[in-house]
């Protein structure tokens, strides 16, 4: 199943960028990746989900268990996702958009 | 086609890649020199040939047939043939799968094709492929039994409405847990009217949307 992260850090944020589709599949596992490769130090994870092609509930879920393992790191979430694209659907319909915080850009995001 | 020199041939070569489309009923032919190459015929010859031959094809195994038939290669050079038909999909898809996680991907894949077919807009697109696997990762989690389980997911049009089914032979289960509750949502929002079946031989979900609002 076609899903990948590229992983980097910048300053005190680590930008996970997700590509490809996120679905019951292969969802599992993937918060892990993220938090293993989060220092301590890391003030925030951002979540790019701009180039994904598609996430569904299940990709939602791992949203929410990550922010859940962060939140007790005293770390903070942020998701960025371009207005329309598959992700911004697919958490608009879920209707959770409201409870993330949400960028519409890296830049936004990292600022 | 610009046409590039083979790969590993020559240590450095480029080669430009080339997009295109292959529309319903077309035929991709994949063929080594020793199917058109003859001596006494020009190769431009053997390829109108090969390619008039093959224009009809109605099936790759078909396309192949015709190949061999019309070219009638010379015989003294080895030769393969690969065939890709891109056959149209019927007005009422019914897809028959396992209920295991990766076959999800295939039936967005295809799911996406038939509403290609039925012209429907991106947008709706997006809606309907969210919710169609929403509702057999459902079906997927619910697959219960000691033999591996299948499903069935089913797509008909008429009048401007779609009408998507997927059908499993599990009992349905209330949502547990935020994650299933979250896909039903996903369905609801996403789907003009919903239906869950349920019956003793499995749970039915049942799905409309319409066009063009």
């Amino acid at each position: 199943m076609p899903a990948d992260m590229d992983i980097s850090v910048q300053d005190t944020m680590v930008i996970a960028r997700l590509t490809g589709e996120i679905d019951l599949s292969n969802a599992f596992g993937l918060e892990e990746a993220i938090t293993s490769s989060t220092p301590n130090q890391a003030l925030a994870v951002v979540l790019d989900l701009s180039a994904l092609d598609y996430i569904d509930s299940a990709g939602i879920q791992l949203i929410y268990q990550l922010r859940e393992q962060l939140d007790v790191r005293g770390q903070e979430l942020k998701l960025v996702m371009a207005p329309g694209s598959p992700a911004a659907d697919a958490l608009r319909l879920a209707g959770v958009m409201g409870q993330f915080d949400v960028s519409d850009s890296l830049a936004q995001a990292t600022h | 086609v610009v046409s590039s020199p083979p790969l590993g041939a020559f240590p450095y070569s480029t080669w430009t890649d080339q997009e295109d489309s292959v529309s319903d009923g077309e035929t991709i032919l994949f063929y080594t020199d020793g199917l058109v190459e003859r001596p006494g015929t020009a190769l431009n010859q053997s390829i109108e040939t090969l390619l008039s031959a093959t224009a009809e094809a109605a099936s790759a195994e078909d396309a192949c047939s015709l190949a061999v038939e019309h070219v009638r290669p010379f015989g003294r050079d080895d030769m393969a043939l690969v065939a890709v038909h891109y056959a149209a999909l019927p007005a009422e898809l019914r897809l028959r799968v396992t209920a295991e996680p990766p076959v999800l991907a295939d039936i967005r894949r295809t799911l996406r094709r038939w509403l290609r077919e039925q012209s429907v807009t991106e947008a709706d697109t997006r809606e309907i492929l969210l919710a169609v696997s929403e509702a057999s990762a459902n079906a997927i989690e619910h697959a219960y039994s000691p033999a591996p389980a299948e499903f069935e997911v089913r797509a008909s049009s008429r009048n401007g409405e779609l009408a998507f089914v997927v059908a499993d032979q599990g009992r349905w289960r209330n949502p547990r847990g935020e994650q299933r509750g979250r896909g039903l949502k996903v369905i609801r929002a996403a789907m003009d009217e919903v239906q869950i079946n349920t019956s003793g031989g499995g749970t039915e979900i049942v799905m409309r949307k319409h066009l063009g609002c």
